[in-house]
């Protein structure tokens, strides 16, 4: 019966891309996953970042390094960060030559 | 005859002065920052007389800040302009007097900043005032609500944590403070309502009291002679 009147706290949990860190010519993009838990009054209460993946472009090469210690693909990473995808191709056009 | 006359004329001052001390000052001030636009109002309120009014209307953040830049940057051009011709002027009245009265070097010489030392030694005594000034004031309503965000989460959500280490460490400060982290780019709004009253009574007891302190005394007189 008071169940409709009591509110339980929301976890709201999104993934996204961190700013990028820049040492020489590499460059790391990390991705994280931020959760941050709700009071019945929509107030933040708290908040965890956990890291979960970065994606590291070189000059030569660009690859993605998951923190659960197991290998990941790009594809894997794209599908854990959309925005990435504007970033890597924005990094394989910086690396194509045009041939006239 | 002329006596009596006196003793109503201070009764009436006595009474006059007693009541503006009493009579509460109103602070009502409301500010706030939504997307580009600033607004906001700040009134002084004295027996409901409207003693001051200030309207921020609503402008892009960045022509305000723009605008303010304009005019800080006119004050320093007119106080540089100021700084050169009243340069010119004392120089040659410098040299004047150097002539005159060689000693005044040396006097100028001992004019120093308020040591450290006499600061330390009045820094309860201040401490005291400012706790018995604050005790003048009361908050009647204050709010405060801050929704921002850096162009990194993890920097946004350290950062939200410090605000929230120093909300909850001036805990004893009666505002409600909401800290919203926002983690989707960069943004910074928020808005200001506090209601305060003020009566000049505790203020002025304050500054009497102070005043009696012999290290707040020797503070002044260095700060007034190095001024």
């Amino acid at each position: 019966m008071t169940s409709d009147k009591i509110k339980l706290p929301g976890m709201d949990m999104r993934v996204m891309v961190g700013k990028e860190i820049k040492t020489g010519d590499r460059t790391i993009w990390p991705v994280m996953r931020i959760s941050i838990l709700k009071t019945s009054e929509e107030r933040v209460q708290a908040i965890r970042i956990t890291p979960l993946a970065m994606l590291i472009i070189e000059p030569a090469e660009q690859y993605a390094v998951s923190f659960e210690g197991e290998p990941m693909t790009i594809e894997a990473i794209l599908e854990l960060a959309a925005p990435l995808k504007d970033v890597l191709e924005e990094a394989r056009e910086g690396r194509r030559i045009t041939v006239e | 005859m002329q006596f009596s006359y006196l003793a109503v004329f201070f009764l009436f001052f006595i009474n006059l002065f007693a009541f503006i001390l009493l009579a509460p000052f109103h602070l009502s001030l409301n500010v706030g920052k939504k997307g580009p636009l600033v607004e906001g109002s700040i009134k002084l309120l004295w027996l409901g007389w409207t003693i001051m009014k200030a309207e921020i209307s609503p402008q892009p953040a960045d022509e305000l800040l723009a605008s303010i830049l304009k005019e800080e940057a006119g004050k320093e051009e007119q106080a540089v302009e100021e700084r050169k011709t009243n340069g010119e002027e004392k120089a040659g009245e410098k040299k004047k007097n150097e002539i005159d009265n060689p000693t005044d070097n040396q006097k100028a010489g001992a004019v120093r900043p308020p040591s450290i030392q006499s600061l330390v030694n009045a820094a309860p005594a201040l401490a005291k005032i400012l706790r018995d000034l604050l005790k003048s004031i009361h908050f009647k309503k204050s709010s405060c609500r801050l929704c921002f965000g850096l162009d990194d989460p993890a920097q946004t959500a350290i950062i939200s944590g410090y605000l929230w280490l120093l909300a909850s460490a001036l805990g004893f400060f009666p505002a409600k403070i909401l800290i919203e982290p926002w983690f989707e780019g960069e943004r910074l709004e928020g808005e200001l309502v506090a209601e305060i009253e003020a009566r000049l009574l505790w203020a002025v007891f304050a500054v009497i009291n102070i005043m009696r302190v012999r290290e707040i005394r020797l503070l002044l007189r260095e700060m007034l002679r190095w001024s």
